[in-house]
C-alpha cells in the first residue's frame, strides 16, 4: 500500500507543525534567546557547566511530550485494534485509573521526592495489573469475549477511581498533599527535566518496539481472533505481549506529564481516516499525529497561559469536544457503534 | 497458560535495556548529604559587631509556649520585649516603638487579671457580650455559653488558647497540627467527624463555630440539634485573625485573655520587625530573596493568602514583582527561577527537615546563587500557613532565617 496525494499532504502538514512546535518550544521562553544560544554552545565547547533553559528544560520537556503523545496514541490504536472496538482504550479498560491508583501511595507517603524512579515502575505496574485483572475477571471458561471484556474494563475503572475518590476524600484536609495530587493528576508539563525524559524513554522505546513487531499480527486480528488463528497468529501470545507493550506505554506516559485522558480514545480514530487500518501505516501515523497533537497543545498552553487548564485537562476538553462532533457525524456514529 | 507462551529471553532483554538506561542515566544522582538549616535553639553569638544594643535571644519554644496560651510565659516575654524596645529608643536605633509603652501596660495588665483569675484569686468574670458573627447574625442565648464546638483550625487554635476545658470536640486535622502539645489537646477527647453529629450533639455544645465553607446541611443540623452556629469567615489577614480573636473571646467569656492573646501577637510581629531594623546593618545589600512553596511545582504566595502577606512584610519576592489578580500564587518554572537569579530562598515544606534534602537535589537549585551562598532554607508549612494566631511563628521562623544566626535566636 502506498500513500495518496492527499495522505502524503496531510503527513507533510503534520510534520510541519510539529516541527514548528519543536522550534517554538525551543525557542519560547522567558530567557532572552541569544543567552540561551550562547548557554548551549558554551555547554558543548566544554567552557560551561551552568542550568541551560534549552539543554535542561526545553529538550527534556520536547521528548517528554512526543513521546507522550505518541504513546498514547499508540496505545489507543493497539487497543482498539485487539480488543477490535472503536471504543477501547487504556482509560476505558481501566489502565489510567489502575496506573493511577498505583501512583497515589507514592505521594502519600511522601516517597516521590526520594525515590522518583518509582513512579513509572508503579503506574507501569498499576496499568499492567489493571489489564490482566480485567483479561482474568472477563475470561468465561477460558474463552474472552471482547465485549465482556470491554464492559469489566468500565466496571473495573469505575471501582479504582472509587477507590481514589476514597482515598482523596480521606485526605481532603491534607490540603498541600491535595495540591500535588491535584496538579499530577491534572497533567503537566512544567519543570521537565532529564529525568522525566530517562525515566520515560526506555518504557516508550520498548513499547513501541514490542507493538510495531506485532504489526502484521494486529493486521491479522482485525478480520477476528479465531481467523487470525487460522492464519497462524498465537493469539495468546500476541495479546499478552501487546498488553505488556500498552503497560509500558501507559506507564511511560504517566510518569512523564501524568493523567493524560481521551488522547488514545479520540487520535485514533484520525488516524484511522487518514491512513486506514493497516499497522504499518497506522503506527507511524499515530506516532507523528500523537506527538503533534500534544507538543502543539502545550506551546499553545504557554503562548495563552490559562490558570484553569493544564495540559490534561485542556486535552481531555478538547478530546470530548472532538468525541461529541464525531458523533454528530453520521457515519462516524455507525464506525464507532 | 497465559504466561507459558511468551518468550523469556526476548522479555528478558526488554526489562534488561529499561534497568540498563535506568542505571546509566541515574548512576550519578546521588543522595549528597545537605546541610539543612532549620531555626533551633542556639547560643547567642556576638552582637556588638552589628549593632550597639545588647540584644536578648529570643527563644522559640518560648514563643510557641506563650501562643498555646500559658499567661506566665506571656508575661515574661511582654516585658522582654518592652525593654528591648526602650533599649532601642534610648539607642537611637528606633524613633518610636511600634507597640507603645501603654499598650504594653494594658497587656501586663490584663495578663495579671486572667492569672489571678485562673489562679482562683478573685472569682469576678467578666461579662458575656453578645456577639454579631461575620454573616451579621446575632448571638442570643438564653444563659452565657460554656461548651463549644470548633469546626475551623482558626477557632479550634483560638478556644484552645483561651479555654481548652470548654472544648467538646476537635476538628479531625488539628491533631495532626504541631501548633500544640498533644497532652493538651488529649484532653479535648473527640474529634469532629462528619458521621458523628449524633456523639457531637450529646456532649450539648452550646455554640458550633462555622465556617463559610461549613456545609449548608451541616448548619442546618447543628440548628436542629439546638446548637447555635456563630460564623467567622474573617482570617484573611493578621488583622482579621486578632479581630476573630476578639470576638471568640467575647462569645466564650474570655474577653480579657482574648485581648491579651491579641497584644501578645502584636507585641510579638512589632519585637520581631524591630529586631530587623536593630541588625540592619547584618543585612546583605544586594539581595535577591525568595519565599517559596513546593508542591508538584514550585510557586510563590501572593499577598492574597497569609504566608503571601509575611513575605510582603518581609520584602521577599520583590522580585517578582506582578500584577497577580485575583491568584493565590504565582508557578515558577525553572527557567523563570533561574533568570531570578535568587541569592536566599526559603521554602514553606510539609515535613521540611526531610523534604529540604530531597528538594535540594535538583539540579536547577544546585546552580542557583542562594546555593552557593548557603542561602537556601526551609520553614514548616504548619505553621506559615496556619491561619490563626501562630502566624506569629510563622513570622518568627521567617526572621530567624533572614537575620544571621545569633540575632534572633
Amino acid at each position: 500500500m502506498t500513500l495518496s496525494r492527499a495522505q502524503c499532504l496531510i503527513t507533510l502538514f503534520l510534520l510541519g507543525i510539529l516541527l514548528l512546535a519543536a522550534i517554538g518550544t525551543f525557542i519560547a521562553g522567558p530567557t532572552e534567546w541569544s543567552l540561551v544560544r550562547a548557554g548551549a554552545i558554551a555547554r558543548f565547547q566544554g567552557t560551561s557547566t551552568a542550568w541551560n533553559p534549552l539543554l535542561d528544560e526545553r529538550l527534556p520537556r520536547l521528548l517528554v511530550l512526543i513521546c507522550s503523545g505518541a504513546s498514547l496514541t499508540l496505545a489507543g490504536i493497539v487497543t482498539q485494534s485487539l480488543f477490535q472496538n472503536p471504543l477501547a482504550s487504556p482509560m476505558s479498560l481501566g489502565l489510567t485509573a489502575g496506573s493511577s491508583l498505583c501512583v497515589l501511595p507514592l505521594f502519600l507517603l511522601g516517597s516521590h521526592l526520594s525515590f522518583p524512579m518509582l513512579i513509572p515502575m508503579t503506574a507501569f505496574l498499576g496499568s499492567l495489573g489493571t489489564l490482566l485483572l480485567v483479561y482474568t475477571l472477563a475470561q468465561d471458561k477460558g474463552y474472552v469475549r471482547l465485549s465482556t471484556l470491554l464492559l469489566t474494563g468500565l466496571a473495573l475503572s469505575t471501582v479504582l477511581s472509587a477507590i481514589q475518590g476514597t482515598v482523596f476524600y480521606a485526605f481532603r484536609e491534607e490540603w498541600s498533599l491535595m495540591q500535588i495530587l491535584t496538579e499530577w493528576s491534572a497533567g503537566s508539563t512544567l519543570d521537565r527535566t532529564w529525568q522525566h525524559a530517562h525515566l520515560q524513554l526506555p518504557l516508550t522505546l520498548v513499547g513501541l518496539v514490542g507493538c510495531w513487531s506485532e504489526r502484521h499480527a494486529l493486521n491479522l486480528l482485525a478480520a477476528g481472533e479465531e481467523e487470525a488463528f487460522y492464519l497462524g497468529v498465537d493469539v495468546q501470545r500476541v495479546r499478552l505481549k501487546l498488553f505488556l507493550c500498552i503497560s509500558l506505554l501507559v506507564g511511560g506516559a504517566m510518569a512523564g506529564i501524568g493523567m493524560i485522558g481521551f488522547f488514545s480514545l479520540i487520535l485514533p480514530h484520525f488516524v484511522r481516516k487518514w491512513v486506514g487500518h493497516q499497522h504499518e501505516w497506522l503506527f507511524p501515523a499515530g506516532l507523528l499525529l500523537g506527538a503533534t497533537t500534544l507538543t502543539t497543545l502545550d506551546l499553545g498552553l504557554r503562548a495563552i497561559p490559562l490558570h484553569a487548564f493544564s495540559i490534561g485537562t485542556l486535552s481531555s476538553l478538547l478530546g470530548g469536544v472532538f468525541f461529541l462532533f464525531l458523533l454528530s457525524d453520521k457515519q462516524d456514529r455507525e464506525l464507532l457503534c | 497458560m497465559l504466561f507459558s507462551s511468551l518468550r523469556p529471553l526476548t522479555y528478558l532483554a526488554a526489562v534488561g535495556f529499561i534497568f540498563t538506561w535506568w542505571t546509566l542515566a541515574f548512576s550519578s544522582w546521588q543522595h549528597a548529604p545537605v546541610k539543612v538549616d532549620i531555626p533551633a535553639d542556639t547560643a547567642l553569638e556576638r552582637y556588638q559587631d552589628v549593632t550597639p544594643c545588647p540584644l536578648h535571644p529570643f527563644m522559640r519554644d518560648e514563643w510557641h509556649k506563650a501562643l498555646t496560651g500559658d499567661v506566665p510565659t506571656m508575661m515574661k516575654l511582654l516585658a522582654e520585649w518592652q525593654v528591648e524596645a526602650e533599649l532601642l529608643q534610648d539607642k537611637g536605633i528606633i524613633k518610636t516603638a511600634s507597640f507603645s509603652p501603654s499598650l504594653f501596660l494594658r497587656a501586663q495588665e490584663l495578663a495579671r487579671r486572667v492569672l489571678a483569675r485562673e489562679r482562683g484569686w478573685h472569682e469576678a468574670h467578666p461579662p458575656y457580650a453578645w456577639q454579631t458573627d461575620d454573616g451579621g447574625a446575632q448571638l442570643s442565648l438564653p444563659a452565657p455559653p460554656s461548651r463549644f464546638l470548633p469546626q475551623t483550625e482558626l477557632s479550634a487554635a483560638i478556644l484552645l488558647t483561651l479555654c481548652h476545658s470548654k472544648l467538646v470536640a476537635l476538628p479531625a486535622r488539628m491533631r495532626e497540627l504541631p501548633l500544640f502539645p498533644p497532652e493538651m489537646l488529649a484532653r479535648v477527647p473527640f474529634d469532629i467527624d462528619r458521621y458523628n453529629s449524633e456523639s457531637l450533639c450529646a456532649l450539648k455544645p452550646d455554640v458550633a463555630f462555622i465556617a463559610h465553607y461549613t456545609q449548608p446541611s451541616t448548619v442546618q443540623t447543628l440548628r436542629q440539634q439546638q446548637i447555635t452556629p456563630f460564623l467567622i469567615t474573617r482570617l484573611n489577614s493578621l488583622e482579621e485573625i486578632l479581630q476573630s480573636i476578639y470576638k471568640i473571646g467575647q462569645v466564650v467569656g474570655e474577653i480579657e485573655k482574648a485581648e491579651l492573646l491579641a497584644l501578645f501577637v502584636q507585641a510579638g510581629v512589632a519585637a520581631l520587625e524591630q529586631r530587623l531594623m536593630a541588625c540592619a546593618p547584618a543585612l546583605p545589600t544586594e539581595h535577591h530573596p525568595l519565599y517559596l512553596e513546593a508542591f508538584a511545582t514550585l510557586s510563590a504566595p501572593t499577598k492574597r493568602s497569609l504566608s503571601g502577606q509575611l513575605a510582603l512584610r518581609l520584602h521577599l519576592n520583590e522580585a517578582l514583582d506582578e500584577e497577580t489578580g485575583n491568584a493565590w500564587s504565582i508557578p515558577l518554572n525553572q527557567e523563570r527561577l533561574h533568570n531570578l537569579k535568587p541569592t536566599w530562598i526559603v521554602f514553606s515544606l510539609r515535613d521540611c527537615k526531610k523534604n529540604l534534602p530531597l528538594l535540594l537535589e535538583h539540579p536547577l537549585l544546585k546552580e542557583t546563587p542562594a546555593a552557593t551562598l548557603k542561602q537556601i532554607f526551609a520553614v514548616e508549612e504548619a505553621f506559615q500557613t496556619s491561619p490563626t494566631h501562630f502566624l506569629l511563628l510563622a513570622y518568627y521562623d521567617l526572621v530567624a532565617l533572614i537575620l544571621p544566626k545569633g540575632l534572633l535566636i
